[in-house]
This record gives C-alpha cells, sequence and structure tokens, in this order.
C-alpha cells in the first residue's frame, strides 16, 4: 500500500520519552490513567494506575468522539475544537488533540481542578509534538518478521477459538 | 499496523464492511463468545435503541507472546445502514485487512452490490490500492432456504477466482472462524511482505 500516508514509526527511545511524559502528566493531576492514541484509535502509550479503565477500550472509543466532533466543527464552520471534556459524577475525561493526528487523553477524579488538567495537557501536548515529528521525520527500521511468525501466529489462533 | 517495540506489540485493524444487515456484528458477537476470555476483550457496540450500530462494534484478540512479538488484532464493523456512509470510510481508515460480508438474501443483491462498491471508492480515497488490500468474502445466510447460489453471488459482487471466499451461517457460527483465520493468514502475509521489503531497501 505504497500511496498510504507514512505511519509514524517510533522508535523505543521516541516511546520512553512519551511514556516519561505521560507520567509527569498523571503525577501533576493525579489521573487515573493518561494515553495517547492515534485518531483511528491505536493507543500509542499509556500510564495508568490500578483502578484505570482499559486504556485500548478508551483509545478507540475516543476515536470515536473526536471523529463525530471534528464533523460538528466543521458544519459549525469551525477548523476544530480543541478539546472535549465530559463531567461524570466521580470521574471526568479530557480529550484533546495533539498535532493534528493524536489525542492525548486523561480520566481523572472530579476532585482535580479541570483548570490544571488543561494547563498540563497544553505543555505535555507541546513536547509530543516534538517527539511526534521526529518519529515522523526518521528513517523507519522496522525489523522483518521471521518466515514462521505467520504460522505461529495462525496455530496460536487455532488454540483460541473454541470451535 | 502498529509496532510497539518497547512492548513488543504488534497491533493490527481488521474491518468487517457489508450491506446492513448482513450479519457483521452478528461475526464478532460469535468470536467474542468462542475465544478464550483471557485472550480478549470485551466486544464494545455503539448501537441505536433499535439495536442497530450506529459507529462500529470493536473487539481486540490478544494471542500472547508469539516468537516475542504480541499480536494484536483490532477488529472493527462498520454500520450497514446507506446514511452511515461517512462512519463507514472513518472506520475503514487504518485498516490492515477487511472481511466483506455479503447477504445471501435474494432480495439483497443490489445492496451487496452497492456496498462493495462503495467499499472500493472509500479504500480509493483513503490511498490504498483497492486490489492490494488483504480481502476476504464471506457469503453469510447460507442457513435460508431460499440462499441465492453461490456463482450468482460471486457474479453479483464481480469476483475472481482470486478472491478468497467462505460461506457461513454467523448466526450458527459456521464459516466465522474460517473467515477470521483466513483474513488474518492474509494481513500477516501482507504486513511480513513489507516490513522485509522495508528492510531490504534499507540494506
Amino acid at each position: 500500500m505504497p500511496s498510504l500516508p507514512r505511519e509514524i514509526n517510533f522508535s523505543i527511545q521516541h516511546l520512553e520519552r512519551i511514556v516519561a511524559h505521560l507520567k509527569q502528566m498523571r503525577l501533576e493531576t493525579n489521573a487515573y490513567c493518561v494515553l495517547l492514541a492515534d485518531q483511528n484509535g491505536q493507543l500509542i502509550e499509556s500510564v495508568a494506575g490500578e483502578n484505570a479503565p482499559n486504556t485500548d477500550e478508551i483509545s478507540v472509543l475516543a476515536a470515536g468522539e473526536l471523529a463525530a466532533t471534528r464533523e460538528i466543527a466543521r458544519l459549525l464552520g469551525e477548523a476544530r475544537f480543541q478539546f472535549l471534556l465530559h463531567e461524570g459524577e466521580r470521574k471526568n475525561i479530557y480529550l484533546s488533540d495533539v498535532s493534528g493526528e493524536m489525542m492525548l487523553i486523561t480520566v481523572f477524579n472530579r476532585k482535580a481542578p479541570i483548570g490544571l488538567v488543561r494547563l498540563w495537557t497544553r505543555n505535555i501536548s507541546k513536547q509530543l509534538d516534538h517527539i511526534i515529528l521526529e518519529a515522523r521525520t526518521e528513517e523507519q527500521d522496522n525489523q522483518a518478521l521471521d518466515d514462521t511468525f505467520s504460522q505461529l501466529v495462525l496455530d496460536r489462533l487455532d488454540r483460541s477459538f473454541w470451535q | 499496523m502498529f509496532i510497539n517495540r518497547r512492548k513488543k506489540e504488534l497491533n493490527l485493524k481488521i474491518v468487517y464492511y457489508g450491506p446492513a444487515l448482513s450479519g457483521k456484528t452478528t461475526n464478532l458477537q460469535r468470536i467474542h463468545a468462542q475465544t478464550r476470555p483471557n485472550l480478549r476483550g470485551e466486544l464494545i457496540s455503539l448501537k441505536t435503541r433499535e439495536d442497530r450500530t450506529v459507529f462500529f462494534d470493536y473487539l481486540m484478540l490478544e494471542l500472547g507472546a508469539v516468537a516475542g512479538l504480541r499480536p494484536r488484532f483490532n477488529l472493527y464493523t462498520v454500520p450497514g445502514q446507506v446514511y452511515y456512509a461517512s462512519s463507514r470510510k472513518l472506520v475503514l481508515r487504518g485498516a490492515d485487512g477487511v472481511v466483506f460480508v455479503a447477504d445471501s438474501h435474494p432480495q439483497r443483491m443490489k445492496a451487496n452490490r452497492e456496498a462493495m462498491m462503495d467499499m472500493q471508492k472509500y479504500l480509493q480515497e483513503l490511498g490504498y490500492n483497492p486490489a492490494t488490500v488483504p480481502l476476504v468474502v464471506q457469503f453469510n445466510k447460507r442457513d435460508l432456504t431460499t440462499a441465492m447460489p453461490i456463482p450468482a453471488l460471486r457474479s453479483t459482487l464481480q469476483l475472481n477466482g482470486q478472491h478468497l471466499c467462505f460461506e457461513a451461517s454467523a448466526i450458527q457460527g459456521q464459516g466465522v472462524f474460517d473467515t477470521l483465520r483466513a483474513i488474518i493468514k492474509k494481513v500477516m502475509v501482507q504486513v511480513q511482505g513489507n516490513l522485509q521489503a522495508s528492510a531490504a531497501s534499507r540494506g
């Protein structure tokens, strides 16, 4: 699929730096979890406490929300909305666009000031922007998979399914 | 595809596409019901009150470590109803493979054909070459007494001998696993080829 937009290929170092920023964000806002995902809902990295929700599923649903919100923005003649906030009785969730292709998601306690989450979202987004730009421009170095890998996956799949 | 080398994960996206009520959600429900619970996530469905898919269904299969890498398959369905066209295109974005679920009911041939044409159009608009996207076709609802003969379905969908097709009755669980296994195999072959080509180009 050569005509597809180039995938962002994060190195281990990029991912470690992303995790460090997410950890800082979680620490400063006392969040349940902080996630970086792409706009298709693919989770890139996350840091989460013990009582955090399933981060893969949050990413997928958040991507759906942001996609719908982008369309609403378009209908209203706005380029985009900067963020989405949902307030619950105990937990809030804050979704924010990063680099126009990723999203930063924070699930936090209702008692945490929203202003603090906004502030840290802005700070961390700038750092993540840099990393995403670096990853986008650097040479991809994905290792080829072993020839037997596909067969091993299929064998595992066969054992995973109750016929 | 997304490879997280820190966590040694290989993430792949497979989309179940097809006309309204062809059985896309039923496929995922069957996979969810028949997969060991420790290897799959929750089945997430964004539905209307009438139980129709409004945006997508989602299920993750995580098979555990295989040769040092953990393959994770993100399975999605698209909403089949005509007015959710933009949602279908959004869900297709980033897909590594597609299962086209065709309805064997004689009155759904036009819907099958239109869905196939739409899918190819959307893939093209998203930058894919529809001819090279890993695709498996499932002829669903073969349990119907009025089910269309396979050659007629093939002709409706303009499928040639190269397309991999499976007969299924998703509601009875027949053909669901064969379809999933086939698309995973096709996707893995494509991923392996892309990675080898990428490694070769770096010398």
